[in-house]
């Protein structure tokens, strides 16, 4: 029973990536039809994948309420938010001031906040590492990042000559950006090939084996 | 007809009976008691009275004057071997007095007293033989036991009529001697001369009686049993042995020399000699006011021997009394000094006479014995017993006895007085010593009292149980019926304890300086081991095992002869106590608590029992070792590592507040006081150009698709780079704005950004814009709505259909919309969107990404690819587009992000340098601890 059910999912992914990829290559009514009604269904999947993980946070926070585990509380303020504006959000709307107000008020501080203490941490990181790992790539890294510092925004005193229009952008557009580039070839060919796994049926991302 | 001791009584029964006659006990036996049937169970066996009678035993050996331990050893009757166990039985009074002159006991050599009554018991020791020789069978007749058969033929009482119900050993040992036909001439032939002398005179003697006012037992004919004089056969057990009158022919008297007188009953008369012998109180009393050499005065030699019918012998010792008597000091190898003896005539006191101690000195008391009052041959009775230690040690009198050998007869140079010996509890203390003379050993074993007569043996005492202190009371009693010429023996308590009977080979140096060529033969081991009783007494009651056998019959519960058998500290004086602790102590059998016992076979030593091997597994040290280290090895795999726990988190907290106060304050304080200190850029960025152009390109009110995929943390920035670029958009071209976002966030971000940045132009919702909301499906989702937008995004959230709506109208596809103007913090979400909408849109509408500082490496290859037409990269670009436009987040966040930057940078430089000369710093003085 088993390895029929895996046999089956296979043949659904497979034949339906199939059918996507014919249908990029082969401009024909039905397969352009037909991939727009798979992605269609992708689209309403990925949606209803979104909610059963709302609902799963919640019965997972709610047992960890009912069984009164250490952090509790933080799960039961977590449902209670969660309850709140979903209730605002269906009664009101989310064009409705209280719901932008809750966002405005709450989700964006709270984000922002995080961020700026990255920018702390970064920085404490950042003195720190020569004491951790003296080594010339640890040496290199912070003077690349103090000329890339130093060249994104002038100085108070003035602008350092050829920093910010020669050196910081052969280091930004330059070097990172062939980096980039490298890295996003190979992510792509990476995607590609991952693809191909899926569609030849070696990998199986949907869990049968 | 063979007889068979009664296990239980001792008394001998016929051979064809199944039970004793006396006491129904059952004689032999039965086969079921014998053997072990198949599948019986063996049988069990309470322990427990064996541990009764256990006796705390030490490794100590025994002292002089220690007594034997007594201990009841009736529980363990039954395993012990029937001829102990007669013996014992006999010994503890369990036979019955033995008929009158039938049963006279045999002389108990350990006390060496005389025999007492008829009536008597024969002594268990010898009773104990009875069984073996009857077991036995033909055991050989001892040689001066059959030359006794001689004597009896020459008229000889029948000594063996005191054996008759004694015991079958000496029985059979008489009745062995009667059938050798020994003649007198024969034996006279043999004899020594003054034996032979003695058996001349001896016939004068027969009827003499001994002086010891007790009843003598009248001599019965000699008959065709055993040769044994008269005056020895006269000699009792228990002291009586001298009590009667000896008749015995004087040439007997050398072939018993080597017997004991002690197991035969003497009856008859004594000579004269040995009845002349007085008390030796008295002798030394007259030895002091006669002159030497006046025999005749001394009591108790009848003046008919005075006058020339001196013996040759005793005349020739005359002249040596003068030697003899000043040999003071010296014992007769036993060490016993020698007192000086009273001025006599030489010619007149024999030497024996007059080396004679009184009845008062005892050896034990002296370990010295004088020697001017006894003839040397019985002088060295007493001194034997007391000085084996000085003997052992080399005492000067070997050398003694060396010189004087010159002078000695050839018949008294072998007999040298030898240490007593106490085994038997027999012993003989002559009252003074004779260095040079040689005395019989049957005399040697006899053992006198106080008044120098022969201690009896009690009767409840075992033959080999030897307690001179007990006894001297008795003996005092049994001595008055000893001869004159024994009287004066006084018994010689030894200090140095009895003589084993396992004398191992270094204590053979006691015996090795006294030689006895002259008179080395055979004799049983109860004769050989006769001791003073006192010194038996004591070397018993001293000896202790060295250990407790486990076996049944303990050291502590054999009977006190066999205690007076074992060695005693006098006599093993000079060996080391190791030595002695290296003698196998036998701990089973009744031997046991023994040592220098034999082994059962030669040459294997002690039995012991077989080594138990543990089953554990044997390891040694280093094994252990190892093996605990593997185990460690082993135990560490699965434990976690501990992390040493940084010094200093105290300090690093310190650390990270301090850069976060300093932090924020490079950026809140010119945010708050406005600062505008901080020049701009001198020049624009390159892509500031292209993305102006786009926008000039477009007609007036155009439809434009933003799409707002940033995460709410980035409002600052991408609000800042965003707002400058879509402000200019409204403000040149009053362009329609559609906003879709493809993550939950963005919608919301939408409205903000409209409402922070763009309040300013009164865009409405539904009329200048306009809000698609929230497609999902990432990737999927943005080519479904890239294909058809209308069927991605078809009503608003209350299901008002938006494609009618001002902003969207004439809008049907992408294509429709004049701009595409993307606004994200995420390099892929930026791919995304322009690797799917380059394959339907192509350049037309041209695209314009906003991004994040930290997507600009990854999205500008897109646009140096001319994928996208324009890019505005985060707050920098932002800024310079205000330049075009009008001032805004930008140039509020300008001085605080520029002084928030430079102080990050000093720290960061700052901090660096002090953490590398630190970490430097730490990494070299843990070398150095490492090297230390």
């Amino acid at each position: 029973m088993k390895n029929f059910r895996g046999i089956v999912s296979a043949v659904i992914a497979i034949s339906t990536g199939i059918l996507v990829l014919v249908g990029y290559f082969i401009e024909i009514p039905i397969f352009i039809n037909l991939r727009g009604i798979l992605l269609g269904w992708a689209v309403i999947l990925a949606a209803a994948a979104l909610f059963v993980g709302i609902i799963n946070m919640l019965m997972v926070h709610s047992a960890k309420v009912r069984m009164k585990q250490q952090g509790s509380i933080y799960s039961l303020v977590l449902i209670i938010s969660l309850v709140i504006t979903l209730a605002l959000g269906l009664v009101l709307g989310t064009e409705h001031q209280i719901v932008n107000l809750i966002f405005t008020s709450i989700q964006l501080p709270v984000e922002a906040t995080l961020l700026g203490l990255l920018a702390i941490s970064l920085a404490y990181a950042s003195i720190r590492l020569l004491r951790r790992r003296m080594n010339l790539l640890s040496i290199i890294f912070i003077v690349t990042a103090l000329i890339v510092l130093l060249g994104t925004v002038p100085l108070p005193f003035g602008e350092i000559p050829s920093l910010g229009d020669t050196i910081r952008p052969f280091f930004s557009q330059v070097l990172a950006a062939g980096g980039a580039r490298g890295i996003l070839i190979g992510v792509a060919l990476g995607a590609l090939v991952t693809g191909l796994r899926v569609l030849f049926g070696a990998d199986r991302p949907y869990g049968s084996k | 007809m063979a007889e068979i001791l009664c296990p239980q009584c001792g008394k001998p029964n016929p051979d064809d009976l199944e039970n004793c006659q006396f006491c129904e006990a059952r004689l032999q036996p039965s086969d079921d008691e014998l053997y072990i049937q198949p599948g019986e169970s063996p049988v069990r066996m309470n322990t427990a009275e064996f541990e009764k009678t256990q006796v705390h035993i030490d490794n100590e050996p025994i002292r002089p004057g220690q007594l034997p331990t007594k201990k009841n050893t009736s529980d363990l009757e039954q395993v012990l071997p029937s001829w102990l166990r007669a013996a014992r039985g006999m010994d503890d009074g369990e036979q019955p007095a033995v008929e009158q002159g039938t049963s006279s006991p045999v002389e108990n050599p350990s006390t060496g007293s005389a025999v007492e009554d008829s009536g008597e018991e024969f002594p268990d020791w010898l009773a104990g033989l009875d069984a073996e020789a009857a077991s036995a069978g033909g055991e050989e007749v001892p040689e001066w036991l059959a030359n006794l058969g001689g004597d009896v033929d020459a008229g000889q009482p029948a000594v063996d009529k005191t054996l008759q119900d004694s015991g079958s050993f000496a029985k059979t040992q008489v009745s062995k001697a009667r059938e050798i036909p020994v003649e007198p001439e024969k034996l006279e032939s043999d004899l020594p001369d003054w034996l032979s002398g003695l058996k001349s005179e001896g016939e004068s003697f027969t009827e003499t009686p001994l002086d010891d006012g007790r009843t003598p037992v009248e001599p019965e004919p000699l008959q065709e049993d055993g040769g044994m004089p008269d005056w020895l056969a006269g000699l009792k057990s228990d002291g009586e042995l001298f009590a009667d009158a000896v008749e015995t022919p004087l040439g007997d008297v050398g072939a018993l020399a080597e017997a004991a007188p002690s197991q035969f009953e003497v009856e008859g008369e004594l000579p004269d000699w040995l009845s002349g012998i007085k008390p030796e109180e008295q002798i030394l009393t007259d030895a002091a006011e006669t002159p030497l050499g006046d025999v005749e005065s001394l009591a108790g030699v009848a003046p008919s021997q005075a006058d020339g019918e001196i013996p040759d012998w005793l005349t020739r010792l005359k002249s040596e009394e003068q030697r003899f008597m000043d040999d003071a000091g010296t014992s007769l190898g036993v060490g016993v000094p020698v007192e000086p003896e009273p001025a006599l005539p030489a010619e007149e006191v024999p030497g024996w006479l007059a080396a004679m101690k009184p009845e008062g000195e005892l050896p034990s008391e002296t370990s010295e014995s004088t020697s001017g009052d006894i003839p040397d041959w019985l002088s060295g009775f007493q001194g034997a017993e007391g000085t084996l230690a000085e003997e052992a040690k080399g005492s000067q009198e070997p050398s003694s006895q060396v010189e004087d050998e010159d002078e000695v007869p050839d018949w008294l140079s072998g007999a040298q007085p030898e240490p007593v010996q106490d085994d038997l509890g027999t012993v003989l203390e002559p009252s003074s010593q004779t260095p040079s003379e040689q005395i019989p050993e049957w005399l040697t074993g006899l053992k006198t009292d106080d008044a120098g007569r022969v201690e009896s043996k009690p009767e409840d005492r075992p033959a080999f149980e030897h307690e001179p202190a007990e006894t001297s009371p008795a003996e005092a009693e049994s001595s008055q019926a000893l001869p004159d010429w024994l009287e004066g023996i006084v018994p010689v308590a030894s200090s140095s304890g009895s003589r084993p009977a396992l004398i191992e080979a270094e204590e053979s140096e006691l015996t090795s300086e006294q030689p006895e060529e002259d008179f080395a033969m055979e004799m049983p081991d109860w004769l050989s081991s006769l001791e003073p009783e006192k010194k038996a007494a004591k070397s018993a009651s001293a000896f202790v095992p060295d250990h407790a056998p486990a076996e049944s019959l303990e050291p502590g519960e054999l009977p006190s002869w066999v205690q007076a058998m074992r060695p005693v500290e006098s006599a093993v004086g000079d060996i080391k106590p190791q030595e002695v602790d290296e003698q196998v102590v036998e701990s089973q059998g009744p031997l046991a608590g023994l040592s220098g016992v034999l082994p059962v076979e030669p040459g294997l030593g002690p039995l012991r029992k077989p080594p138990a091997y543990s089953i554990k597994l044997q390891t040694n040290e280093s094994q252990q070792r190892h093996a605990a280290h593997l185990e460690q090895m082993v135990a560490s795999e699965s434990q976690a590592g501990k992390v040493a726990k940084s010094a200093g988190i105290f300090s690093t907290r310190i650390l990270r507040w301090v850069i976060a106060a300093i932090l924020l304050l490079a950026v809140v304080l010119p945010t708050i006081l406005g600062s505008q200190s901080v020049p701009a850029f001198l020049g624009y960025p390159s892509e500031m150009g292209p993305t102006i152009n786009q926008i000039d390109a477009l007609p007036i009110n155009p439809p434009v698709l933003l799409v707002f995929d940033y995460q709410p943390a980035f409002v600052g920035e991408m609000n800042a780079a965003a707002g400058p670029l879509i402000d200019y958009l409204i403000i040149t071209k009053g362009a329609r704005l559609s906003m879709v976002s493809t993550i939950p966030t963005g919608p919301a971000l939408a409205e903000w950004f409209m409402k922070s940045t763009q309040a300013v132009h009164g865009y409405q919702a539904g009329q200048q814009y306009i809000n698609l909301g929230y497609v999902s499906g990432g990737t999927a989702g943005v080519i479904n709505f890239i294909q058809d937008p209308v069927t991605a995004t078809p009503v608003l959230f209350n299901q008002q259909s938006v494609w009618d709506l001002p902003p969207l109208e004439g809008i049907q596809a992408l294509s429709d919309f004049s701009m595409l103007i993307i606004v994200t913090d995420s390099a892929d979400t930026g791919r995304v969107w322009v690797e799917q909408t380059a394959q339907y849109l192509g350049t037309n509408p041209p695209m314009v990404m906003i991004v994040s500082a930290q997507a600009e490496p990854m999205i500008r290859p897109y646009f140096d690819s001319d994928q996208i037409q324009g890019l505005v990269v985060g707050l920098a670009g932002g800024k310079s587009l205000e330049a075009i436009t009008r001032p805004g987040l930008g140039r509020a966040y300008w001085d605080a992000f520029s002084y928030g930057l430079l102080v990050a940078e000093i720290l960061i430089l700052v901090g660096g340098i002090w953490s590398a000369i630190s970490g430097i710093r730490s990494r070299k003085i843990k070398l150095e601890e490492g090297e230390a």
